[in-house]
């Protein structure tokens, strides 16, 4: 027969375990990773201002059409209004590796073509790339991952024509089947690719695991009144 | 005998209140990194952080003092959306790679990279350096931490009030 006094020790006590146990499993679950929320990738306060820097589409762009190809000119510049990204570029080569080089860190709004491809706007598939994200900030492509089919990428070239392009297509692909042929093979048209980091971090190895990569066509090319 | 079990009692609580403390205590510093103040610096060259205009292409500027533009251009707070077309003249725009920080100066001029110089690279763009990240949720260890201190209280209540029953009904020794 168990008392009053019985019954409510037994009842502090399960409680007590319970409580304790329930704190366990939480801190154990938040250790795991399994809790938690997706961070705020990109700052509001930048969302809200990017309007005010971002350039303008251009009217009457097709979206469908293939224009003809451009002349060659050294790209100085990528704007693409829909996300606020206004850069200058900086030619990229290749690494001891084979590898393509990356932009620097610092400055971080600066996004890099690949030079030993066509150029943005000629025939082919030219490939500008980007951080998405610095050690301590976001960088010029942090909001690539939201760019859109029919979007528009306008190019800047030295002859001060503008190479317009339109999304086709965004995808996310892991870095380990990171698609070259698709990305830097032969094209009949114009064509263009960003391509930045996307996916989870890994921290060990200090690299996100996959990659973001938009592909466009050329759609308007435009050039200066001589 | 109840010595060492008050001892034992005792040692738990110490325990409980010390994890749960310190628990509690690692909630500040690090909720601190994923908050969006953090993220969103007034670096002029991350896009879209600051509402000032800060690049030096006047296509894109609101404001630029001491621009050359003149008349028959398109003024500076012009948009992008006026400036292509065909009749307008970019002829009056500085060139954005002069302060821009452009490919380095070469005494040989620029050419294109003919078909037969076209490579693939090998591997992946590294194009990351972590900022944007997600973070460790740190909720879950303030709310289990917590929990770890309310369970150390009823545990400790637990004890007092068996303590009391059994001293209530005789069964321990006074002296201890």
């Amino acid at each position: 027969m168990v008392g009053r006094g019985g019954l409510g020790q037994r009842l502090i006590a399960g409680g007590a375990v319970a409580v304790s146990l329930g704190g366990v499993l939480l801190i154990g679950l938040g250790l795991s990773g399994i809790l938690g929320g997706e961070p705020e990738r990109v700052p509001a306060a930048a969302e809200r201002s990017r309007s005010a820097r971002a350039p303008a589409p251009l009217a009457d762009v097709p979206l469908s059409g293939v224009a003809d190809p451009m002349r060659a000119a050294r790209p100085t510049a990528v704007y693409i209004p829909s996300i606020g990204v206004a850069a200058p570029l900086m030619e990229l080569g290749l690494d001891a590796k084979g590898a393509i080089q990356n932009p620097p860190f610092d400055p971080p709004n600066v996004a890099g073509w690949y030079r030993y491809g066509p150029v943005p706007g000629q025939r082919g598939a030219a490939v500008i790339t980007g951080h998405l994200d610095t050690r301590t900030g976001p960088a010029v492509f942090a909001r690539l991952g939201t760019v859109r089919r029919g979007d528009q990428i306008q190019v800047l070239r030295a002859d001060r024509s503008v190479a317009v392009f339109v999304v086709d297509k965004v995808e996310h692909t892991p870095k380990r089947g990171f698609p070259a042929k698709k990305v830097y093979g032969k094209l009949a048209y114009p064509g263009l690719r960003l391509v930045t980091c996307g996916g989870t971090f890994d921290r060990k190895a200090h690299s996100y695991q996959d990659n973001t990569i938009v592909y466009a066509h050329l759609a308007a090319p435009y050039y200066p009144k001589s | 005998m109840a010595r060492v079990r008050r001892l034992a009692a005792a040692g738990a609580v110490t325990a409980f209140v010390v994890a749960g403390v310190s628990l509690a205590a690692g909630l500040g510093p690090a909720s601190a990194s994923t908050t969006a103040s953090t993220m969103a610096h007034d670096d002029p060259l991350v896009p879209g952080s600051v509402s000032t205009c800060l690049l030096p292409l006047p296509l894109l500027c609101d404001e630029q003092p001491g621009d050359s533009w003149s008349g028959g251009t398109p003024a500076p707070h012009d948009s992008w959306s006026n400036a292509p077309i065909p009749d307008d003249s970019w002829s009056d725009a500085p060139k954005p790679q002069e302060s821009w920080p452009g490919p380095e100066k070469s005494t040989h001029p620029w050419r294109p990279a003919g078909e037969r110089e076209h490579k693939v690279p090998k591997g992946h763009p590294e194009t990351g350096g972590g900022a944007l990240a997600e973070h460790e949720p740190v909720w879950p260890f303030a709310v289990g931490g917590a929990a770890l201190l309310a369970g150390a209280g009823l545990a400790g209540v637990a004890v007092r009030r068996r303590r009391d029953d059994a001293r209530r009904d005789g069964s321990v020794d006074p002296v201890g």
